[in-house]
C-alpha cells in the first residue's frame, strides 16, 4: 500500500486537531479535579460518545472485522447481548451508586463500601491492565503500519505515543474525551465507505445470504448446540458466559468506560449516558462486523481481493479490515480510513492513559503515599503519572513485540479480572451484609480460580498451562465464557461464605452505598426525558435488530 | 469567537470542514462529476461537508453555556 500527498495531508490535519483539542481542554483545567476528573461538567451528548468511543478501540475495529469474517453475523452478539444489556444495568442501576456516592473512581467505591485493601486490589490490577492495554494498542498499531505501509516500528511507536501524550499531559481527561468524540465521528466517516461500496459491489445483503452459509448469516437460528455454528457456542452459554457474566463483568466495573460517566455534569445525565450510548452502540455491527462478511463474500465470489496470509498459511483476519480499505478506497479516502485506524488505536490508549492516571493519583498515591496534599499538587503528579503512563506503554509495546505469547496470555488472564470483580459489586450494592474480608477473599479466590480454569483447559491450542486439561473446548472464545462463568460463581460463593464468618458494618456506615439503605433518587426529568424511556426504546431496538438477523 | 472554539461541535464541524473539503477537490480532480460509489471521495467529501455545515451551524445558533463544556 503506497500513500501520495493527499493522503499524508489528511493524516497531518487529523493530527493537528488532536493537538489543538488539547490546547483548547487546557483552558478548562485549573484543578486536579478538572484534570483527572473533567471537573464533572461534560454534557450528555458528549459523554455517551466518549463512553461509546472509549470501548472503540483499534482492538475491537479490526478484531471485530476479523470476528465477522470468521464467525460471520453471530459476532452481533458482542454488541446485542454483550454490551448493551449491560450497559442499561450500568445506568438505571449502578450509576446512582457510583455517582450519588461521590467516590471519584470505581476502587474508590470498594473502599466507601468495603475496605482499603479491597480498593488496593482493585486499584492495583486495574492500573497494570491499563498499562499493559494501552502497550498493546501501541504495539498493534506499529505492527500494522510497519505490515501495511512499511514504515519504521520504533517511528510508529514514539510518534504515536507523543502525539497521545502531548494531548493528555495539557488538556487530561477533558482533552481525550473531546478527542474520543472526535475520533467516534472519524471512524464513523472513515469506515462506513466500505461498506457501501462493498454492498454495492457484491448486490447488497441479499447476496451476503445466498453466498454465505447460513449458519454465518444467521445469530440465534444455528445456537441449539455448540456444533452447529462457527463461534462453538450454544444460546445457553452465550446468554450466561457473554450476556451476564463477561459483559456485565466489564460494563459494569471497568473504570475506563464508567470514567467517563462518571464525568458527566449531574447524576441524571450520568445514568442517561450509558443508556443513549446503546444507540449507536446497537448500530455498531454495520460498520464493525458487516465489512467482515463483505469479506468473506468477496473471496468466495473470485473478485480481485485476497486477506494476506499468516506465516504459517492460515488466512489472518486481522487484515480484513486494511485489506478492504487498500481494495476500495482512491487516494484521499484512503488517507482518512488510514486515519480512522489510527484515531481508534489512539482512542484505546488515551482511555487507558487517563484511567491510569486517576486511579494511581487518586487510589495509589493520595491514599498510600500523601494525603491531604494541596491540590496543585495532586495536579502536578496528574502530570507525572500521564508521562509515567505513556513511558510504560511504550515499555509494554516493546515487550508485547518480543514475547507475543505472553501478551495474548496477559490479555486473556485480565479478562477474567472484571468477572469476579462484578460479583463483588453486585452483593456490596444489593446488600448490606457483605464485609470487606468477604470481598477481598472473593476477588483474591475468584480471580486466582480464573487462572487456574485457564491452565486446566485447553481451547484451539492455547491454555491448558497445568499440564493437564479437564475441560476441552472448540473455540478460545468458549473457553473464555466457561473461564468467566467460574471466575464469577466461586468469587460470589467464597464473598458470601466469608462475609458470614466476619462482623458487617454498622447500617448508619452503608447509607448511599447500597440498595434499601440509600434514599431513592428521582431524576426530576419529563418522562421523554428520564433514562428508564431511553432504556425500554433501547431495548425495543435491539430486539428488532435480533429478529432481523435471527 | 474564543467561546466557539471552545465549543466541541465547532471543532469538530472545522474539522469535517478541512477533510470534507480536501476530499470532494480530490474527487473532483479525479473523475466523474456524478456522485455515485465509483466515486468514493466525492461521495464521502460531500457527506462530511454536509455534516460539517450542520454541526457549525448547531455551534452557532445554540451556543453552549460559558462553562459547561460543550
Amino acid at each position: 500500500m503506497q500513500l501520495q500527498f493527499v493522503d499524508y495531508a489528511l493524516i497531518g490535519i487529523y493530527f493537528l486537531f488532536v493537538i489543538g483539542v488539547g490546547l483548547v481542554a487546557k483552558m478548562k483545567v485549573k484543578t486536579a479535579g478538572d484534570f483527572l476528573l473533567s471537573g464533572r461538567s461534560t454534557p450528555l451528548w458528549i459523554a455517551s460518545l466518549a463512553f461509546i468511543s472509549a470501548n472503540l478501540g483499534a482492538q475491537e475495529l479490526i478484531g471485530m472485522c476479523a470476528s465477522g469474517a470468521k464467525y460471520g453475523a453471530m459476532t452481533a452478539h458482542f454488541y446485542w447481548v454483550g454490551a448493551i444489556p449491560a450497559m442499561l444495568f450500568l445506568g438505571l442501576f449502578m450509576m446512582p451508586f457510583y455517582y450519588g456516592s461521590r467516590a471519584r473512581s470505581v476502587p474508590e467505591y470498594l473502599a466507601l463500601r468495603f475496605d482499603e485493601k479491597t480498593r488496593a486490589f482493585n486499584a492495583l490490577t486495574f492500573a497494570i491492565m491499563t498499562v499493559f492495554s494501552s502497550g498493546v494498542s501501541l504495539y498493534a498499531l506499529a505492527i500494522l503500519l510497519e505490515a501495511l505501509l512499511k514504515w519504521d516500528f520504533n517511528l510508529c511507536v514514539f510518534s504515536a505515543a507523543l502525539i497521545v501524550m502531548a494531548y493528555t499531559y495539557v488538556g487530561g481527561l477533558t482533552s481525550a474525551i473531546y478527542n474520543e468524540v472526535l475520533q467516534f465521528c472519524l471512524i464513523v466517516f472513515g469506515i462506513a465507505p466500505v461498506v457501501v461500496a462493498g454492498l454495492a459491489q457484491i448486490g447488497g445483503w441479499d447476496a451476503i445470504t445466498s453466498t454465505l452459509p447460513a449458519n454465518m448469516t444467521h445469530i440465534w437460528a444455528y445456537t441449539g448446540s455448540a456444533e452447529a455454528n462457527p463461534m462453538g457456542v450454544n444460546a445457553g452459554s452465550l446468554i450466561l458466559g457473554l450476556g451476564f457474566f463477561l459483559s456485565f463483568g466489564y460494563w459494569c466495573t471497568d473504570y475506563l468506560v464508567i470514567q467517563r460517566a462518571m464525568a458527566a455534569r449531574s447524576l441524571g445525565t450520568a445514568q442517561t449516558t450509558p443508556v443513549i450510548a446503546t444507540f449507536p452502540k446497537a448500530l455498531l455491527p454495520i460498520i464493525t462486523i458487516l465489512p467482515g462478511l463483505i469479506a468473506i463474500v468477496l473471496l468466495k465470489t473470485g473478485a480481485s481481493f485476497a486477506i494476506p496470509l499468516k506465516a504459517d498459511g492460515r488466512t489472518d483476519f486481522d487484515l480484513t479490515l486494511p485489506s478492504l480499505l487498500a481494495h476500495y478506497y482512491p487516494h484521499g479516502l484512503l488517507g482518512i480510513g488510514l486515519t480512522a485506524l489510527l484515531a481508534s488505536f489512539m482512542s484505546g490508549m488515551a482511555g487507558n492513559v487517563t484511567a491510569f492516571n486517576s486511579v494511581v493519583v487518586y487510589d495509589l498515591y493520595e491514599t498510600f503515599v500523601k494525603a491531604k496534599a494541596s491540590d496543585q499538587h495532586y495536579l502536578k503528579v496528574g502530570k507525572i503519572v500521564t508521562i509515567l503512563g505513556i513511558a510504560l506503554s511504550i515499555g509494554t509495546a516493546y515487550v508485547a513485540r518480543g514475547y507475543n505469547n505472553i501478551m495474548d496470555l496477559l490479555q486473556l488472564v485480565f479478562g477474567f479480572v472484571n468477572a469476579p470483580l462484578f460479583a463483588v459489586f453486585l452483593l456490596g450494592m444489593s446488600a448490606k451484609r457483605p464485609t470487606g474480608r468477604g470481598a477481598f477473599s472473593g476477588l483474591m479466590v475468584g480471580t486466582a480460580c480464573a487462572f487456574f480454569a485457564h491452565g486446566a483447559s485447553i481451547a484451539e491450542g492455547k491454555g491448558g498451562w497445568l499440564g493437564f486439561s479437564l475441560f476441552h473446548f472448540s473455540t478460545a472464545m468458549a473457553q473464555s465464557f466457561f473461564i468467566a462463568i467460574v471466575a464469577f460463581v466461586v468469587c460470589f460463593v467464597v464473598t458470601i461464605a466469608v462475609s458470614f464468618s466476619s462482623a458487617a458494618r454498622p447500617e448508619s456506615e452503608l447509607k448511599g452505598l447500597v440498595y434499601g439503605l440509600t434514599d431513592e433518587v428521582s431524576v426530576k426529568a419529563p418522562w421523554y426525558k428520564a433514562p428508564g424511556f431511553y432504556a425500554i426504546v433501547a431495548t425495543v431496538v435491539t430486539l428488532i435488530l435480533n429478529v432481523l438477523v435471527w | 469567537m474564543g467561546q466557539l472554539l471552545q465549543d466541541l461541535r465547532f471543532i469538530i464541524g472545522l474539522f469535517f470542514l478541512t477533510t470534507g473539503g480536501v476530499l470532494t477537490a480530490q474527487g473532483l480532480i479525479d473523475g466523474p462529476m456524478q456522485l455515485s460509489v465509483a466515486n468514493l471521495n466525492l461521495g464521502s467529501g460531500l457527506a462530511m461537508l454536509v455534516f460539517a455545515v450542520a454541526m457549525l451551524t448547531l455551534s452557532v445558533l445554540t451556543p453552549a453555556p460559558a462553562t459547561g463544556g460543550h
